[in-house]
């Protein structure tokens, strides 16, 4: 008996317990619609003001695609978890991982990707008909090889997410009542990473000091390279970056959990 | 063999009060008075192999913490104790291999699939054959009669299925220790029973060491020969539940039935009076006393019927529990 085979099994629950409400699945992944389509309007709106056909360096069909993808890898990415994560710290529920053989990380990341996949899918069908529509309908520049650099860096981005997520949910052990914070966060996340927004529009100074965080390749950088506007070089060092940036996430995490579980046996559950 | 041993294990935590009003809660924003409280001091005992050991206490005595110290969800402040060998704390792998803990009012199982499902988790993570696993299994759920609710979401489940499906799943992988936490509260009192039969029989035939805290005191007196009964952090008895009242009290009851009216000063003089009808009584009486008021009552009252018996446990147990730790 190997000792992954507990991991996958964390994955195929994860999964199943996605499915098993079904109403709640499809509406989660309605739910990210409506700001792209307010999004489009916008944008639309702002375009037809302006004799300019290029607003911060977007054609509108890229401004367009841009918005769609945006929303739509922003739902990719998403979490969750971690109002688990504070369900289980604050009422003892992370004791019965303490006093089994499992490793919680590993439990909770295989339990997240197993929750994910099913909406990936669904949603990768998504941003295919809407990149297509774009493209009959805008005259979007839709090409396949830029469709197949995007995958990996979106299962990246999802990893990379989880670890931020990860690291945030461990205030639960220095915080009771997590709520507000998990709300502030996730906005900030989403605003940093260009889920409302293209990065672009902060202005050049902003964007440099971006570039320095981790956010920025959880949606901005993935949804841009659809929108082919990456040299290859760039999306290179994007890649070297984002994979960095995962493992260092992956000590702050780490080091994040491992003062936190100190506090949490010192005063327990 | 003694597979549990404790000796002097403490455990402190700290907290802080908080004043009733506005003013004060501003005032706890910035500065809090920190305060210890002792939750376990200096508990000490030990536990052989094949025991049902019952663990009494009223609420906040310790109990809970002293099994979470012994299950290595928290260290002690100071103190030692070894499960089956290994320091709980240290969290190895062998350890947790071979025990586990139910927590009556806390859920290992996946609330929205069926047990089925978080069981075959527990089948991957204790890392059970499947020959092993679906005979275990099926042999559990045959004597808990749950085979058919396998199937269901655990959340719709009753309480008292929910406890089965609990202990199924804290013994699919036969642990030679397990600790339960009231895993008969808020059950009716056939579950409850169901349940104490269940676990008795599985001690007799597996020799699986139980360490079981409940306020049921049926549970206690059903199931475990010797009893542990701490109060505010410390042991105060450790042995037979029948023998708590020899230990603690020094008096017994007697019931009269009398064949006529009898005054209630009368009998007053051989002792308290506890209930009083006129043609009958029930009298606490010192028991350095009992034999020679035995014969007086004998001799000078009208009696139709005439018991010896001893105070109920509960009350031996609730003066227990009144008594500060420090003098018992």
């Amino acid at each position: 008996m190997s000792i992954p085979k507990k991991y996958f099994r964390a994955f195929q629950m994860g999964l199943q317990s996605a499915m098993e409400y079904r109403a709640d699945f499809f509406l989660s992944i309605l739910s990210g619609g409506f700001i792209i389509l307010i999004q489009c309007f916008l944008w639309t709106a702002v375009f037809a003001s302006t004799q300019n056909p290029v607003v911060y360096g977007y054609t509108l069909p890229q401004m367009i695609s841009y918005s769609i993808m945006a929303g739509l890898v922003a739902k990719m990415t998403s979490t969750g978890f971690e109002w688990e994560i504070a369900e289980d710290i604050k009422n003892g529920g992370l004791n019965k991982f303490i006093v089994q053989p499992i490793g919680y990380f590993y439990y909770r990341i295989c339990c997240f990707l197993g929750r994910k996949v099913l909406q990936l899918g669904i949603l990768m069908i998504i941003s295919l008909f809407a990149l297509v529509l774009c493209k009959i309908y805008l005259g979007f520049d839709l090409q396949l090889k830029r469709v197949l650099i995007f995958l990996p860096f979106v299962v990246l981005a999802m990893v990379l997410n989880f670890l931020i997520y990860y690291c945030i949910s461990s205030l639960a052990f220095v915080m009771t009542e997590v709520w507000g914070v998990f709300i502030a966060a996730g906005q900030g996340v989403l605003m940093l990473s260009g889920g409302i927004f293209p990065l672009d529009i902060f202005g050049e100074g902003i964007l440099k000091v971006l570039s320095l965080l981790p956010f920025k390749y959880l949606v901005f950088f993935p949804a841009n390279i659809i929108n082919g506007r990456f040299y290859p070089d760039e999306i290179l060092y994007g890649a070297i970056n984002q994979i960095l940036w995962i493992v260092i996430m992956l000590f702050v995490s780490n080091a994040c959990w491992r003062s936190g579980m100190k506090k949490y046996v010192a005063v327990g559950g | 063999m003694k597979v549990i041993k404790v000796d002097q294990l403490s455990k402190s935590f700290s907290y802080y009060k908080k004043d009733v009003g506005f003013k004060s809660s501003l005032k706890n924003l910035f500065h809090r008075e920190k305060l210890v409280k002792e939750a376990v001091s200096g508990v000490s005992f030990d536990i052989d192999e094949g025991e049902i050991v019952g663990f009494l206490g009223p609420n906040g005595a310790g109990k809970t913490t002293t099994l979470k110290m012994l299950s290595g969800i928290l260290f002690p402040t100071s103190g030692i104790a070894t499960v089956l060998g290994y320091v709980p704390w240290e969290r190895k792998k062998d350890f947790k291999m071979n025990f586990s803990i139910v927590m009556g009012q806390k859920s290992q199982l996946w609330w929205d699939l069926p047990a089925n499902e978080s069981l075959h988790l527990n089948k991957y993570i204790y890392e059970i054959n499947d020959y092993e696993f679906n005979h275990t299994l099926g042999e559990l759920s045959e004597l808990l009669d749950v085979k058919d609710l396998l199937k269901v979401q655990v959340r719709r489940l009753s309480l008292g299925e929910r406890m089965k499906m609990e202990l199924i799943a804290a013994l699919i992988h036969k642990p030679k220790v397990m600790f339960l936490d009231e895993p008969t509260i808020g059950l009716d009192i056939i579950s409850q029973k169901k349940i104490r039969e269940f676990l008795k029989y599985y001690n007799q035939k597996t020799k699986t060491t139980i360490l079981l805290t409940s306020h049921y005191m049926n549970d206690i007196e059903d199931m475990c020969r010797r009893t542990v009964i701490i109060n505010q952090g410390q042991v105060v008895y450790d042995g037979e539940l029948s023998k708590v009242n020899e230990v603690f009290t020094k008096k017994k009851i007697i019931r009269l039935q009398l064949t006529e009216w009898v005054e209630e000063k009368l009998l007053k003089e051989f002792g308290e009076i506890k209930e009083y009808t006129g043609l009958s009584a029930t009298l606490e009486v010192d028991k350095t006393k009992l034999k020679e008021h035995s014969r007086i009552i004998l001799e000078r009252i009208p009696v139709q019927d005439f018991n010896i018996e001893d105070i109920p446990i509960e009350e031996g147990i609730s003066l227990l529990y009144q008594k500060r730790g420090s003098e018992g």
